[in-house]
């Protein structure tokens, strides 16, 4: 196997190791934040901001495999 | 006067940006697998190309030679970013300030014009929404930087699904050109603030040699705490503009990937150099909508998080407990 079969292996299979992560992840936050709206409607807004920062941080893990992803498609 | 120069130039610039040529031609090579839609500048410059490929060429040397390439793309899509990216600022810039200007040439009790009231809608949203993260005080004060950087955001991602257009904050140049701007922003922030304060952060709240209850062994230990929590915060500093300008490249760059290959999915050729395409990707254009309200709305609101790390905390007490 060369260095491109295994990039174009590793690529797509690395970036879908990471979504899995990142979703168990964002999962979480947001059942978290739903069970919080569902207690508390009126802090819905407070709640909604955080819980948007949250998935940001969460999700930047992903989109560090895309960008890997990006770059080394140029050397397939 | 630029034709003129690099008709009068072409060789040395040739001859200067061989080396660089090279590595630009590579690029542009392995760009080959990244579709996107085409855009109004690329095209011309495309055209251009058929038609007038000494000029084309040595535009592409130039580009090259400035080190200016966009590890993306071709050379010269360095420059549709930049080019794309003014159109959005002189459009902004146009829009406000002329309704800035209506709104102050009408009467005082008279009706306000649309545009000055679509724009005061806009200031009375950013002023609410991060008056609840800043404090109304605060806000009010750095209302001006994050409100732009949303506003600026959202415009130049949603100008990648105009026909003919194309996102500058899909190049990651761009976005860390903004993240580094947020990074002085906020770290002047915090040393105009309390020059000693801003130092104290570093090594954060350690605990006294008494409450450590080691003696003098605890000074030791104290100190190596200080270096590591330093480290930390210094690590924390760099870390934060470049994951807020990956997030934002990361994103922008995977919607405009996507339009690109459902937009290249199914091409007609009539004849050579006339294809048509059926526009697959058009149920994508309205959830690259949404991605970029979202991340031009992350963007703006983490910038307001970094700000508030800065500002002084017992100022949120007082409030909770007014």
């Amino acid at each position: 196997m060369d260095a491109s079969a295994m990039l174009g292996l590793a690529i797509p299979l690395g970036l879908g190791i990471a979504a899995f992560g990142c979703g168990i992840g964002i999962g979480n936050a947001v059942s978290g934040a739903m069970n919080a709206m569902g207690r508390q409607p009126e802090a819905i807004g407070k709640i909604q901001t955080a819980m948007l920062i949250g998935a940001a941080f969460i999700e930047a893990l992903t989109i560090y495999a895309l960008v890997m992803g990006f770059v080394l498609m140029g050397k397939l | 006067m630029l034709a003129l120069w690099l008709a009068e130039h072409h060789e040395e610039v040739a001859e200067a940006a061989n080396g660089a040529h090279e590595a630009a031609g590579h690029a542009a090579e392995h760009s080959a697998g990244v579709p996107e839609l085409p855009n109004l500048f690329g095209t011309i410059h495309h055209l251009l190309g058929g038609l007038a490929p000494k000029f084309t060429d040595s535009l592409d040397h130039l580009v090259a030679s400035c080190k200016f390439n966009d590890p993306m793309g071709t050379p010269f899509s360095a420059f549709e970013n930049i080019l794309y990216a003014l159109i959005v600022i002189g459009f902004l810039s146009w829009f406000f300030i002329s309704g800035y200007l209506r709104r102050r040439k009408s009467p005082k009790d008279g009706p306000l014009s649309r545009r000055a009231l679509f724009s005061e809608i806009v200031v009375l949203f950013f002023d609410d929404f991060f008056g609840q993260i800043l404090g109304r005080k605060e806000g009010r004060k750095h209302l001006s930087f994050v409100g732009t950087l949303f506003i600026y955001i959202l415009c130049c991602n949603c100008f990648g699904l105009v026909f003919l257009g194309k996102a500058p904050t899909a190049n990651l140049s761009f976005n860390l050109g903004m993240a580094v701007l947020v990074f002085f922003y906020v770290h002047f922030t915090g040393i105009s603030r309390s020059p000693l304060g801003y130092l104290k952060h570093y090594p954060g709240t350690l605990p006294t040699v008494k409450e450590l209850g080691m003696g003098p062994a605890g000074v030791l230990l104290i100190g190596f705490m200080a270096i590591l929590f330093t480290i930390i915060h210094v690590l924390e500093a760099v870390i934060q503009p470049v994951s807020l300008s990956l997030r934002l490249f990361g994103n922008v760059l995977g919607k405009d990937v996507l339009l690109g290959v459902f937009g290249s999915l199914m091409v007609i050729h009539i004849s050579t150099g006339i294809a048509v395409a059926f526009p697959w990707h058009t149920p994508f254009l309205f959830l690259g909508l949404l991605l970029g309200a979202i991340q031009a709305l992350i963007f703006s609101l983490l910038s307001a998080v970094y700000i508030t790390l800065w500002l002084p905390h017992d100022e949120h007490h007082a409030e909770e407990h007014a």
